[in-house]
């Protein structure tokens, strides 16, 4: 398969996975036993008693009077054009509000999973390179209590004992990096859990290796051997498992975002779901879609320069 | 006092506080400190500048204008943005001055004559006259049903003139008494003509000049809204404290959904005051030197009403038995605390035209049990009654945190209450198909317009009684066109009555609002509608 051939299947395919999230969550939205219109005139929370005729009149005026079909079609040529419509309920355009909450969101998944990387490889290796059991098995049983903690709550004690008590940290909002550090730690906890676990037992086994003997037979120190050989190798499983970390990661937002009443992607999700801002959530989906799509196409196109021996065969998806 | 022997005071007390909790230990220090400083607070002078942080519970979802608003948040920030015609007196309920110094209601409570003070400007400078007047009021009736905030209270509007720059005369083809209170919230703020004209949604980000002591830098969804002291503002309300330009160089609203995460921002001293307060954190509150800002809330005591179009309408014994049964004060003692208060009548007890009804709301479960019994409603295997092979089943729709209870007391009587969850969208959708037996609501509002509003069967707009034509509109139509105070008193007394003796407003429990108050934050205030007031506060550097 050629090189062009291979890139336009796997654009085709990303292109596919962004319309199934589009029509899927159209789909949902629309089954749902709600009404965007009075969803809008709702705002407030309370059920409002509307005049049929005005609500009617609204109706007619978003389109929603139309059938199904046809509000489909409209809304995908619309979103073929960039426009996702405005949310129901305040009438900004979605493309905007996701746009403004993106780059915080952004920074606090690279923080967090900058933070979770260096943890897991400093905890994996130092599990693998260990030659006592008990520090081996006390550094592994690490793994599954950070994946067990709650981040809901873990968010709740950083922010008692280092913001409320010790004063280092803002307990919210977006400003400086300062404001960054807890919430990074929150969400880093369940991610760094994932890698180490996954890093441990991939450096673990290819420490087994015949090919690592050879490196020790010719006289390497076991660091370097640990570096040059063993990570290079032990860390394409965990390549693979990045689409699922950046998705663990957005989801974990939401709870993390809204602890540390933080702008953001998650904080927004949870608003317009909350409300049924249909058009809002939708546009979510679809981000999040596309970021899944972006991640893997990278994550494959890293692999070769990881392990050389792949780009010498063709990838299949 | 002065200010500098302020500054000379507090690192002091800090310190007295810091060697207490070495003393003691390192969770209570702290205490001592703040509250001194707190509590001599009360003489001192205020100090103009600095910023101001207060915690909302929530963003304003998404929108700044204050007519297409009924949620509290957001009505919180644009009291400060725009002044109203009126005011209310939280204390008397009385309406007082604000940017009218005078008005006249004609006889029949149809038209109402406004002579607004010389000199207010909005802050594009444009002078708030009576064209502006005119302007606002029509745009709120073009909203049409987006104007969920102010809407319901300009019903049978027929149109402003404008008399001369100064006076201004507003017309009704109804008896709307109401309307003059209704001017003095949030929700009729004034704003400036040039930008009356413009979308709905383009004044939901708040680009609009006001007319109020501050002015918005910036809305951020989620984050903030940044406002600044409005230069040149000389026109506060009668209930002021001074005079001039509000003391505080900005205001910032936070949103800050995590109650815990409130009290602690508050304790630790990173926000001036925070909004709704728990009843759990109120004692961390005050340990930790803050004080608390409560208020009953005015309006409609949280309530069950019966949907007159539901089977309940033909059943006066069995919404007669709910009555007995709810037993408010248990719901007062187990969920809300101390800060509510138990039942006394439809309206809560703050609300202008309340009268004292708790006999008649008294506990009774025997009473239930009996108006069933002679109904012909029976206790069945399960106990829970029947009729005719039909369960006595309720179909509430109900968003508060006591609905367990309640849930409890029903059976008790032989009620079953099968708990309901709708968000808010399925719930719009369930009123608007009279998909319910009971609506169960609460509304800020302090005027007993709020019994007209769900009651009438002519004023539709809050319906949720979905009310039929009977006496009662002839009582609320009395309430409604009495101009005198005292008269209109013993009207709305009446109009508390008949759906307390017909149980069509079965009361819950007179809820409240707690803000915490941090020590440094001084002069914030509560404004009719219990809504915060930020022009006479004031933040100890």
């Amino acid at each position: 398969m050629s090189l062009i051939g291979y890139a336009a299947r796997r654009l085709g395919l990303a292109a596919f996975v962004v319309w199934a999230a589009f029509t899927t969550t159209f789909a949902i939205l629309y089954l749902l036993p709600s009404d965007p219109i009075l969803t809008m005139l709702n705002r407030g929370g309370e059920g409002a008693n509307v005049d049929p005729a005005a609500a009617a009149a609204l109706r007619a005026e978003y389109g929603f009077d139309k059938p199904v079909i046809v509000q489909y079609l409209t809304r995908l040529g619309a979103a073929l054009r960039g426009d996702l419509g405005r949310s129901m309920q305040n009438g900004q355009p979605v493309v905007t509000t996701i746009v403004d909450a993106l780059p915080q969101t952004a920074v606090l998944a690279a923080t967090a999973l900058a933070i979770a990387v260096v943890v897991s490889s400093l905890l994996a290796s130092a599990a693998v390179l260990t030659g006592s059991r008990g520090l081996r098995h006390a550094l592994l049983s690490l793994p599954p209590l950070g994946a067990a903690i709650p981040s809901f709550w873990l968010g709740l004690v950083l922010l008692q004992v280092f913001s409320f008590r010790l004063g280092w940290f803002p307990a919210t909002g977006n400003t400086g990096w300062q404001s960054l550090v807890l919430p990074a730690v929150t969400l880093a906890v369940p991610t760094a859990a994932v890698l180490t676990q996954v890093l441990a037992k991939s450096l673990g086994s290819t420490w087994e290796q015949p090919f690592v003997e050879t490196a020790r037979a010719k006289g390497l120190p076991r660091s370097t051997v640990h570096l040059r050989h063993v990570v290079r190798n032990g860390a394409i499983p965990t390549l693979t498992m990045v689409a699922i970390i950046i998705g663990n990661t957005l989801a974990g937002a939401v709870v993390t975002e809204t602890v540390f009443s933080r702008v953001g992607v998650g904080r927004l999700t949870q608003s317009a779901v909350m409300s049924q801002d249909i058009p809002l959530v939708q546009g979510v989906v679809v981000l999040s879609a596309i970021v899944f799509v972006v991640v893997n196409l990278a994550a494959d196109l890293v692999y070769p320069v990881v392990d050389p021996r792949i780009a010498r065969v063709p990838a299949t998806v | 006092m002065s200010p500098h022997r302020l500054r000379r005071r507090r690192p002091a007390a800090l310190a007295s506080a810091a060697l207490l909790g070495l003393l003691l230990s390192a969770c209570s220090g702290g205490a001592a400190g703040p509250a001194t400083t707190s509590s001599a607070s009360a003489e001192v002078e205020p100090v103009a500048g600095g910023t101001y942080i207060h915690a909302l519970e929530a963003d304003p979802l998404g929108c700044l204008d204050a007519p297409q608003q009924r949620f509290h948040v957001a009505l919180n920030i644009t009291r400060q943005l725009a002044d109203s015609l009126v005011d209310q007196d939280p204390e008397t309920g009385e309406i007082v001055p604000w940017l009218a110094e005078s008005w006249e209601i004609s006889e029949d409570a149809k038209t109402f004559t406004f002579h607004l003070v010389e000199g207010a400007t909005f802050s594009d400078d444009l002078p708030i006259d009576a064209a502006a007047v005119k302007a606002n009021l029509d745009r709120i009736v073009a909203l049409g049903p987006k104007a969920i905030g102010a809407g319901p209270w300009i019903q049978g509007y027929v149109g402003t003139t404008v008399v001369d720059p100064q006076t201004v005369t507003v017309a009704f083809d109804r008896p709307n008494v109401q309307f003059l209170q209704a001017l003095s919230g949030s929700w009729f703020g004034l704003i400036s003509p040039a930008d009356t004209g413009k979308s709905p949604e383009e004044l939901c980000t708040g680009t609009y000049a006001g007319s109020g002591p501050f002015t918005l830098t910036s809305y951020t969804k989620d984050q903030d809204a940044v406002l600044a002291k409005r230069v040149g503002y000389d026109w506060p309300s009668s209930l002021a404290a001074h005079d001039g330009e509000a003391y505080l160089d900005t205001l910032r609203f936070t949103f800050v959904p995590e109650a815990s995460v409130r009290s602690g921002s508050v304790t630790s001293n990173q926000v001036q005051s925070v909004s709704l307060v728990t009843w759990q954190d109120e004692a961390t509150l005050t340990a930790a030197g803050s004080t608390l800002l409560t208020a009953h809330q005015p309006g409609l005591t949280e309530s069950w009403i019966p949907n007159q179009q539901s089977w309940l309408a033909d059943d006066e014994p069995v919404r007669q038995a709910i009555r007995y049964a709810i037993n408010s004060q248990e719901i007062v003692d187990t969920v809300y605390g101390p800060t509510y208060a138990s039942r006394t009548a439809p309206l809560n007890s703050s609300t202008p035209g309340y009268t004292d009804l708790s006999d008649e709301l008294a506990f009774d479960p025997d009473k239930a049990r009996q108006l069933m019994e002679d109904d012909g409603w029976k206790v069945g295997a399960d106990g829970i009654r029947e009729k005719d092979g039909t369960r006595l089943t309720l179909n509430v729709i109900a968003s508060y945190t006591d609905l367990e209870i309640i849930q409890q007391q029903l059976k008790d009587v032989g009620i079953d209450y099968p708990i309901r969850q709708l968000d808010a969208a399925a719930s719009s959708k369930a009123v608007a198909a009279g998909d319910y037996d009971i609506y169960a609501w609460t509304m800020t509002r302090a005027d007993p317009t709020v019994l007209n509003a769900l009651y009438s069967s002519t004023w539709t707009s809050l319906g949720y009684a979905k009310a039929n034509p009977s006496e009662l509109d002839d009582l609320l139509a009395t309430q409604e066109s009495t101009v005198d105070a005292t008269e209109r008193a013993a009207a709305a007394a009446a109009v508390q009555e008949y759906v307390v003796d017909n149980a069509w407003n079965i009361p819950i429990a007179d809820r409240a609002w707690t803000y915490g108050i941090g020590p440094s934050s001084h002069g914030l205030r509560l404004d009719g509608e219990t809504k915060l007031v930020f022009y006479d506060a004031w933040v100890q550097q």
